[in-house]
């Protein structure tokens, strides 16, 4: 099937690795995911933005250049899928505010088209994994971290438990991986206080390698770029901060899917992680 | 507060740009039990709701609430009374901006510079470049080296280039529309 694709502002710049597994996989299984060739920003957070009309009009920008082609849009990135997908039901609910949205894009919206997160995409694409598995990812245990703007609200991934997610899980398992159960799948990383106030990622994604690693997790998947860049790339100095040792890598959904369809790893830019996975993925005999 | 010769509660100014009534609101405080960011915050988000159904405005308006949250959606999605309180927070804020109101508390005065630089990256960009983001941070907060260990390793791993510059300024006429709008 086709979709108009949104790769977003991360995946261009310090999330490649995402972006490349993402192809990687969608070309093996047959997916065509046509990039937009006018996308803008969507704003990230509704907390980086003074104001809702400014929130409203920047996924509206993407998503009028999407109408062009009547074909669904589908994101990779958590935070772009959550405003994309707030922004096009908001817009549907509230006819007043998709007519002001309007008037400050100067372009019309037909709010017909669907928004999908590529989790979902994998789902309702493939139905028997079985039979396309090359290389089943045996005795990895993972631990699914879905974060906020996946699940959050209700209505985003079609998963039914956004308390409890399993769409990740259901797909590690159909992988071949076991994925544990631990309390912190869907706790917020700290978002972009990173930046403006480190601690609080060094607390709170703290709490969530802690809880990782204690469920007995090897590793992480995640499903958005900065969860990602929180628990791996200062994942040294959350534990410096928390005077602790996690040593457990962080993969994007997508690439142990790749390495599960016998996509070879070299391809796949996992030199990119800054916590390297290949001794874990050596030891489990997956490389 | 009289605006346009017309008295306006809070109350009443964010249900006209929200739909949202605050009213519904039983004080359960799960919104506060369930936020991760709660203990940054002088004024939880169950507070900040008290204050604005009292008409405490000025309290509300220099609350911290705002600048602590990090949007993960988890007070509106818990709220038994379907009370999209993470709304209701970036509705205090905007008018808080609007009105120029500062902070009564000054330990997240860093949040408000990061949004700025992060407004002024997209609209001269179309898009985040994250290292300008970053540096553009550093300088404004006067944090000179924070983070400057990573830098290196950004670089090697080739994580700070970014999309080449887009060719349509969209983004800067929204913006410039709004602020002929009375917007920002």
């Amino acid at each position: 099937m086709e979709y108009s694709y949104y790769p977003g502002c991360s995946l261009k710049s310090s999330s490649k690795d995402y972006a490349e597994s993402v192809k990687q996989v969608s070309d093996k299984l047959g997916i065509t995911l046509i990039e937009l060739s006018n996308w803008a920003c969507c704003g990230a957070s509704v907390s980086h933005i003074p104001e809702e009309s400014l929130s409203l009009a920047l996924p509206a920008l993407t998503i009028a250049e999407a109408d062009k082609y009547s074909r669904d849009i589908v994101a990779s990135c958590a935070a772009c899928f959550n405003r994309l997908k707030s922004t096009h039901l908001l817009l549907g609910k509230y006819p007043e505010k998709k007519i002001e949205t309007e008037k400050l894009i100067g372009k019309n919206l037909s709010v017909k088209i669907n928004v999908k997160h590529f989790l979902e995409v994998l789902f309702e694409e493939v139905k028997d994994w079985d039979s396309i598995i090359i290389k089943k990812l045996k005795g990895l245990k993972v631990a699914c971290y879905y974060g906020c703007l996946l699940t959050r609200p209700n209505d985003m991934i079609k998963d039914g438990k956004s308390e409890d997610p399993r769409m990740m899980d259901n797909l590690m398992e159909k992988l071949g991986a076991a994925s544990i159960d631990w309390p912190f799948k869907t706790e917020c990383c700290g978002t972009s206080f990173g930046l403006s106030k480190p601690e609080v990622v060094l607390k709170l994604s703290g709490r969530i390698l802690r809880s990782a690693k204690k469920s007995g997790a090897e590793c992480i998947v995640v499903a958005c770029p900065l969860c990602h860049s929180n628990l791996d790339l200062r994942q040294s100095q959350i534990e410096k901060y928390n005077n602790l040792k996690f040593d457990l890598p962080v993969f994007y959904f997508p690439e142990l899917a790749a390495l599960a369809l016998g996509i070879d790893y070299r391809n796949l830019l996992l030199d990119k992680h800054i916590v390297d996975p290949m001794p874990l993925l050596r030891r489990k005999d997956l490389i | 507060m009289i605006r346009n010769g017309i008295s306006q509660t809070l109350a009443l100014e964010i249900e006209k740009r929200t739909k949202i009534n605050v009213f519904g609101c039983y004080q359960c405080g799960k919104c506060s039990a369930g936020c991760v960011f709660s203990y940054l915050m002088d004024t939880p988000p169950h507070l900040l709701m008290r204050l604005i159904q009292l008409d405490m405005r000025e309290k509300a308006l220099s609350s911290n609430t705002f600048w602590g949250c990090g949007a993960c959606v988890t007070c509106s999605f818990r709220c038994p009374r379907e009370i999209d309180v993470l709304r209701v927070i970036n509705t205090v804020r905007s008018i808080a901006i609007e009105e120029r109101v500062l902070s009564r508390n000054n330990s997240l005065k860093d949040v408000p510079i990061f949004n700025e630089i992060f407004m002024n990256n997209i609209i001269g960009n179309e898009h985040v470049n994250e290292f300008l983001l970053g540096a553009n941070f550093n300088l404004k907060s006067l944090k000179f080296f924070k983070d400057i260990s990573l830098l290196p390793v950004l670089y090697k791993k080739d994580k700070l280039t970014a999309r080449k510059k887009a060719s349509t300024r969209n983004i800067k006429k929204i913006v410039e529309g709004l602020k002929g709008n009375n917007g920002i």
